[in-house]
């Protein structure tokens, strides 16, 4: 009935859907959520890993990432080296990567990132108290915001992400072709 | 669709369109095998075991979390050893739920329901649950803001792709089994699937 190169391709399917994959983690996603009609993202002003202030409106006229994670969430830890690869992909580009931690310290993080491959050279961002969190309507991590140039929400991620994909790079480079427009 | 026609073009044509059909059907497979089914799985690791099951593109997903590791995990965070051990009497599950529809979906744990085997449907508990119960002891702010976002969500919208993973917890005796019905709305459309007898930990042996 089916030609040999049919069968071929056929039995390949077959074992291929045969594989179990239920306990493994879930995959990392490669999908964003466009925000419609794109909104004024809220505010931050946290303290970064040296002490220092990082203002979200200091940073209009660059596309941000904005990833809300702790080092104890699995898949938070699983998406964590790709915006580091993304960063590197992009550097040079007016785009920048924050990831705010939820509550935990300086030396708990410090700790995860040395377990890292690559090291983060994005700012990790201090939200003692979830404060930030709740301005922007998290309901659970990792969840991720990217801010277009103009300062407000065009995408958005909840659950793990592989941010240096193909897919992702290509929104976030629409995003960087994008003109920026009348800042506020 | 027509086989009449003859010599080698005929043969290509009847052969592509068989193929066209088996692929059809193959592409069916996965969905036949799953839709509703729940699977089981076990680690080798750690002994842990986990249940999967999908429905309407909903994926659901339980792997359990024994006493021990529940310990390890808020004691870690600076919770009590109160509230560790409070927590970690209960039927703890590492707990995923996925969109992979093409459409948003939203989901309340209030909707949802597990059913003890031969008993009734009762709610699960959630981190507002657990919170209420911290609340007294007045817990440091980030073992409060750990074991709150550890929880699994309460209410969510996951738009395609989107996924959570977080802990759910049952007030049920060790090694109890039980089916939890997940419900989430599509549209004005109501969903539900069931993951059928997932068990809690056995009970841990007497030193």
């Amino acid at each position: 009935m089916f030609s040999a190169q049919c069968r071929r391709l056929l039995l390949s399917l077959l074992f291929t859907a045969a594989v179990p994959v239920w306990a493994d983690d879930p995959p990392l996603q490669t999908s964003l959520t466009a925000v419609k009609p794109r909104l004024t993202a809220p505010g931050i002003e946290l303290r970064d890993m040296n002490d220092q202030p990082v203002s979200l409106a200091s940073l209009k006229g660059q596309v941000v990432i904005v990833n809300f994670w702790a080092t104890w969430c699995p898949p938070c830890r699983r998406e964590f080296s790709s915006m580091e690869r993304l960063r590197k992909i992009m550097t040079d580009r007016p785009l920048v990567v924050l990831a705010v931690n939820e509550g935990e310290s300086t030396d708990v993080i410090e700790a995860f990132t040395a377990t890292q491959d690559i090291p983060p050279k994005f700012p990790i961002l201090l939200d003692q108290a979830g404060d930030a969190m709740a301005l922007w309507a998290v309901r659970g991590l990792p969840t991720t915001f990217i801010i277009d140039k103009r300062g407000r929400l065009a995408y958005r991620a909840i659950g793990g992400r592989e941010f240096d994909h193909p897919q992702i790079l290509n929104r976030i480079e629409r995003l960087l072709r994008e003109k920026t427009g009348t800042l506020n | 669709m027509r086989f009449r026609v003859r010599g080698s073009a005929g043969e290509i044509v009847r052969s592509d369109a068989s193929c066209f059909i088996g692929l059809c059907l193959m592409s069916l497979l996965p969905f036949m095998a799953n839709a509703g089914e729940t699977r089981y799985s076990q680690s080798a690791e750690t002994g842990n075991a986990t249940w999967e099951t999908e429905m309407d593109g909903v994926h659901l997903r339980m792997t359990q979390i024994a006493p021990d590791q529940a310990r390890a995990f808020m004691s870690a965070r600076g919770l009590d050893e109160k509230s560790v051990e409070e927590f970690a009497r209960h039927c703890v599950f590492m707990t995923v739920l996925r969109n992979e529809t093409r459409q948003p979906i939203n989901y309340c744990l209030a909707d949802w329901r597990f059913v003890p085997e031969g008993g009734t449907p009762q709610l699960m508990l959630t981190k507002h649950d657990w919170l209420a119960r911290l609340q007294p002891r007045h817990l440091a702010p980030p073992a409060t803001l750990a074991f709150e976002w550890a929880q699994f969500p309460v209410e969510q919208t996951f738009f395609p792709g989107d996924w959570n993973q977080g802990m759910t917890t049952f007030e049920l005796p060790p090694g109890s089994r039980f089916d939890v019905v997940y419900r989430w709305r599509q549209g004005k459309k109501r969903h539900e699937g069931v993951l059928k007898n997932v068990q809690c930990t056995m009970p841990t042996a007497a030193p």
